[in-house]
């Protein structure tokens, strides 16, 4: 038995891989003769038992086909029989296969999946092996999986034959061919609030342009941001994308055209907007956590994908036996365009924008209990403008317009898992540099982070599990800024003044952060159908000489297997953003702020297809940081409050080739500066709403769409402005705070595409919508340098993708 | 930890995806709502402080006395029924726009006409860096607040200066021995009476409609001060002022707004150059075109300077 490996999270999946030989199997006899034979999966005991092959079928693969295998997705309920089945892949699949691989999928019989003794409805994949036609097979080769014979319910399942490949009449067990199979078993998710989207969920998901990452969006409680999302009514800053648990310094690509990372190396995205584990702190918001997924040990893999907007490859192949690795690049494809195609006017390019990113995934399987896995990625965008006239509203606009961000991770990671222990202990390496010009403005920093996590899970018997770990996290930095002092940012519209009547400053400084934190968790079943899990994180933050305890609690109660409720509240402590205690430029003795997280939910079951979620939240926000009253020393100073709250629906549909996320969120996000009444959070979205769709239409064909809609975001009406001699520049008066709102946003995605097979290759076109209607957001307003003229500012227009992609 | 958020938090720069979006699509790319260089409007466009026995200072000493006069202006040239009120405070700077009264105001100031005054600052200033002039010229009208007149064109206003003290000093950036040509001829300053019929003489500076004609600005005379350590909250980058000359015509397009001397230029002698594209006219008697070029420091050093010239069919 082998063990792949995984992240720690006790309920949230449960990934086990079952590697049989079928040497038995293959002389009619149940088991194994190997060490790991009839061993129950580790994770599946004591509390989650996955599915368990009882009954094996055959499906010939068709006559001129290379199809060796199919993965299917499959319901199997309580009584171990399957309900529901779908291709994953229907690359290469005719109607007559389709038929035929569904029908056998029916009639395959599992042992049900059990938590605690309780059988469970659960999904399942599984990967069903095409067998050569009967008149091709090798005489004397047993039929895998067949079912006139009944195995015993650990039987393995059925040799693998690979295409073009004879297998010999008995053959010895070290050139037996392997069956693979991995299963998912969802067991209750960590934190109270989150959703998880699977690698299947996330590839085509309309909107997405392919990529994965920004599927996210289509969440509840995900607002839109100016670049990272917006979660459950929490700023940017106060939430964290981690990559492999590690906080990555850009999601997107300039703010928002692709996320950093290739999409088909990621495994899943957790997207937790509040009440997560202990394990996770440092932010006050919602945390997404994207996972990436090993590299392929089966063979090579190549894929190459070129749009306009972009060039991507993708090469994966194992090394050896235990080692795989997978290597990912990628480019803009901008500048081209850029050159091409932009006429000059009043600027002329001097480095047209570029992104480049890459991944290498390496994996060694060292036993069966252990797997060391080094990871190394990063990531460039760069622009440059040479601006021939001051702007007019600006005129710091002027001269050398760049900026650009670069960074590179490496991480090695050591996963061990056992029965009833699982660690894994992991150390990042990175390095960020970025450079801004504006004119006289620059800025120029160059960072140095470490992040290392330890996190250790011990099952002890069936009603208790204990979780712990250290978390810690270092950056430094090095450089330079001139440009104008920082002001509050949230909630002062003065944010946006000019730099030209602007104060300016000079910094030089080597600031730095410094976090450990500890926690331990204890996930309980006191009653069976009641899950309390019990979480307390200790966080130092020594560059503010300040500690945090902050317990957080969870319950879940199955009232029946198809219907939970849930429930949490804790502490969520965050340290201000590092340059807010920078000496002279803001105060060295601010404090760490705090959420009170609360929430209240029910996941509701409809059948195998669809999954239904309603929860309510509120969240209180402690000691912000805001702006001193007279702007004047310390700067910044712990006086400000928050309060949100609201209520979110979400409902997932599977069906057949059928996919579909729908989300609806409404809340109301304030906030309190320093003695002054509430106010509308700067991003506050009173509506939102998400509905994704995709449907396979055969041969080859699917299609999708998206669409969302969001309340606008508050705005600040300008009342007038004062000429200000010293700059020469008007300067706005603002009307109350936040107190008019942006119009309605609604965008409708679309996408198609056509997937072709020939031989081992897999061919795709496809061709994204993006503003299918061509829906005028007004994402803003622009002024005249008087501020007695306005007109709207409007997002991307009606943008069409259209790609290619082959893979092997 | 995200470097780039908190420095693009730091430096409201112009974000990388919306450059990209602006150039890629044009969208909010558009030609500007109106030119800060054409008056098309009454406005304001300097104020200039000058202590009063120190000529070419502009940041008083305590107790000292300064001299005050603003610059108004309309598209007929510069109104006389104006009347204005201005207060003068103890101030320190924010973060963007004029610097905030830090006391109450020691003086308030009104009149009618070209908005001229004087003031004198108290002798103890309590450690504040600055002192603000905050007000309103009004147009056709009477002042009635800070910020507000009863009737006609509001035009409110202000200006920061340093207080001065040993260390600290600020040098009025004069124009007075800037040499300014208007194509390979030197401009010379125009006529107290503006002329009637500027087309028939032949003295004025001429040129055709619709024509172009490089300005240029021959700006080394400009004092620009070394910038100690010591900034009275007058932060700016480099360790010697930038000089700006802001650009303004009352017809015609002028190629930009404003020129600069940057706090890193070394040059003896450094030029400045504005393109103006003339007017339309169809009127034989031509058309009487007013410039005003101002120069900042940014440190409440302004000064300006008039020019005229005639566009003929």
């Amino acid at each position: 038995m082998r063990l792949h490996p995984h992240r720690l999270s006790c309920f949230a999946c449960l990934l086990i891989g079952l590697t049989v030989s079928s040497r038995s199997l293959a002389q009619g006899e149940p088991g194994d003769d190997s060490p790991d034979a009839g061993q129950e999966p580790a994770d599946a005991k004591p509390k989650v038992t996955p599915p368990k092959l009882k009954q094996g079928v055959r499906v010939e693969r068709p006559e001129g086909s290379k199809l060796s295998s199919l993965w299917l997705s499959l319901t199997i309920d309580e009584s171990g029989d399957v309900t529901q089945a779908s291709i994953e892949d229907k690359a290469g699949v005719d109607e007559e296969l389709e038929r035929k691989v569904l029908e056998a999928a029916y009639r395959l019989e599992f042992e049900p999946a059990r938590v605690g003794e309780t059988a469970v409805s659960v999904r399942f994949r599984y990967q069903l092996e095409l067998t050569a036609a009967p008149d091709s097979a090798p005489s004397g080769v047993p039929t895998p999986g067949d079912a006139e014979q009944p195995r015993a319910p650990n039987a393995a399942p059925p040799p693998k034959q690979k295409p073009g490949k004879s297998v010999p009449p008995t053959p010895a067990a070290e050139d037996e061919p392997v069956y693979e199979a991995t299963a998912e078993v969802e067991g209750p998710p960590e934190a109270v609030s989150s959703h998880r989207l699977e690698a299947e969920d996330l590839k085509e998901m309309p909107g997405t342009r392919g990529d994965p990452i920004r599927a996210i969006e289509v969440l509840p409680g995900v607002g839109r941001g100016d670049g990272d999302p917006i979660l459950r009514g929490s700023s940017s800053n106060e939430s964290k994308v981690l990559f492999d648990g590690a906080p990555v310094p850009i999601l997107y690509h300039f703010g928002g055209i692709t996320s950093f990372v290739q999409g088909r190396l990621v495994s899943r995205i957790d997207y937790q907007p509040g009440n997560f584990s202990a394990r996770y702190g440092r932010i006050s918001g919602g945390l997404i956590n994207v996972e990436s997924r090993e590299p392929r040990f089966d063979k090579l893999h190549l894929m190459l994908d070129i749009s306009m907007l972009e060039s991507a490859a993708l090469v994966e192949t194992p090394i050896g036996k235990d080692t795989a690795v997978a290597v990912a690049a990628r480019r803009s494809n901008i500048d081209f365009v850029f050159e091409n195609f932009v006429p000059e006017g009043s600027y002329s390019v001097l480095a047209a924008p570029v992104y480049w990113d890459y991944q290498v995934f390496l994996s060694h399987h060292l036993d069966s209990h252990h797997t060391l896995r080094l990871t190394s990625y990063g990531s460039r965008d760069h622009l440059s403008l040479l601006i021939s006239d001051p702007q007019e509203t600006d005129p710091s606009l002027r001269g050398e317009v760049s900026g650009g961000i670069e960074f590179h991770r490496v991480q090695l990671a050591w996963e061990s898992k056992f029965d009833d222990f699982d660690s894994r202990v992991q150390v990042t390496y990175g390095r960020q540099l970025l450079e801004q010009h504006l004119g006289p403005l620059t800025s120029e920093f160059k960072a140095h982070e470490v992040f290392a996590r330890a996190d250790m899970r011990y099952r002890v018997g069936n009603a208790l599990e204990i979780r712990s770990g250290l978390d810690f996290d270092y950056y430094v930095l090095d450089g330079s800024y001139q440009g104008n002092r920082p002001p509050q940012f949230e909630g002062d519209p003065n944010a946006n003044a000019s730099l030209a009547s602007s104060q300016l400053i000079f910094i030089q400084d080597t600031p730095y952060t410094l976090s450990p934190a500890a926690y331990v968790e204890a996930a309980m079943r006191p009653v069976d159908p009641v899950e309390v899990t019990l979480g307390l994180r200790a966080d130092y933050f020594e560059h503010l000489k300040a500690f945090s305890l902050d317990p957080r609690l969870g319950v879940r109660y199955a009232v029946t297997p198809e219907t939970t409720l849930k429930a949490g509240v804790g502490r969520y402590t965050q340290m201000p953003e590092y340059y807010l205690s920078i000496p002279g430029l803001g105060n060295p003795d601010l404090k760490p702020y705090y959420a009170i997280h609360t929430s209240l939910g029910v996941e509701q079951r409809f059948g195998d297809a669809l999954e239904v979620g309603v929860e309510g939240f509120y969240k209180h926000l402690n000691d912000r940081v805001v702006a001193t009253p007279d702007q004047q020393a310390p700067y910044f100073i712990n006086d400000g409050e928050g309060r949100i709250y609201g209520a979110e629906l979400s409902a997932k549909l599977h069906t057949g080739d059928t996919k579909g996320f729908l989300a609806y969120t409404i809340s109301r996000s304030e906030r309190k500066d320093r003695d002054e009444p509430y106010r509308l959070f700067d991003l506050d979205q009173t509506h939102l709403l998400s509905l994704a769709v995709s449907q396979g239409l055969g041969k080859g064909w699917e299609v999708g769409a998206r669409f969302r809609l969001t309340s606008g975001d508050p705005t600040t009406p300008i009342i007038g402005a004062v000429y200000d001699a010293t700059t020469g520049q008007y300067v706005p008066r603002y009307g109350k705070v936040n107190s008019e709102r942006l119009p309605l946003y609604h965008q409708l995605d679309l996408r198609v595409e056509k997937q072709w097979v020939v031989g081992d290759i897999k061919l795709a076109a496809y061709l994204d919508l993006i503003n299918a209607y061509n829906a005028e957001h007004r994402e803003g307003t622009e002024y005249s340098y008087d501020y007695t003229k306005s007109r709207p500012v409007t997002g991307v227009p009606l943008f069409p993708s259209l790609g290619f992609r082959g893979e092997l | 930890m995200k470097l780039r958020e908190g420095l693009e938090r730091l430096a409201p720069a112009l974000p990388l995806s919306t450059a990209l979006l602006c150039l890629a699509f044009g969208a909010g790319c558009e030609d500007p709502l109106a030119l800060p260089q054409s008056i098309e409007n009454p406005r304001i466009l300097a104020g200039r402080a000058e202590v009063q026995g120190r000529p070419g200072e502009a940041w008083p000493a305590p107790g000292e006395s300064v001299d005050v006069s603003w610059l108004v202006v309309a598209p007929a040239g510069e109104p006389m029924d104006l009347a204005w009120r201005f207060e003068a405070c103890l101030a320190a700077p924010v973060n963007a726009g004029p610097s905030e009264c830090v006391a109450a105001p020691f003086d308030t100031l009104s009149g009618q006409g070209a908005p001229t005054f004087a003031f004198s600052l108290p002798t103890q200033t309590d450690d504040a860096p600055q002192v603000a002039l905050h007000g309103v010229v009004c147009r056709g009208g009477s002042p009635t607040g800070p910020e507000s007149c009863d009737a006609g064109d509001t035009l409110p206003a202000a200006l920061n200066l340093g207080i001065a003290g040993a260390d600290l000093q600020n040098s009025l950036p004069t124009l007075e021995g800037v040499l300014i040509s208007l194509g390979d001829a030197t401009w010379p300053a125009p006529p107290s009476d503006e002329p009637v019929d500027c087309a028939a003489d032949q003295a004025l500076p001429h040129v055709k409609a619709k024509s172009k004609t490089r300005i240029r600005f021959e700006v080394g005379s400009v004092p620009r001060d070394e910038l100690g350590k010591e900034r009275a909250g007058f932060d700016q980058i480099g360790d010697r002022e930038t000089l700006e000359l802001d650009y303004y015509s009352d017809a015609g397009k002028l190629s930009t707004p404003a020129g600069f001397v940057e706090a890193d230029d070394t040059s003896a002698d450094p030029l400045l150059e504005v393109s103006f594209e003339a007017p339309r006219v169809t009127e034989a008697s031509g058309r009487w075109v007013r410039f005003y070029f101002v120069s900042r420091d940014r440190r409440g050093g302004n000064d300006w300077l008039r020019r005229a010239l005639c566009v003929v069919p």
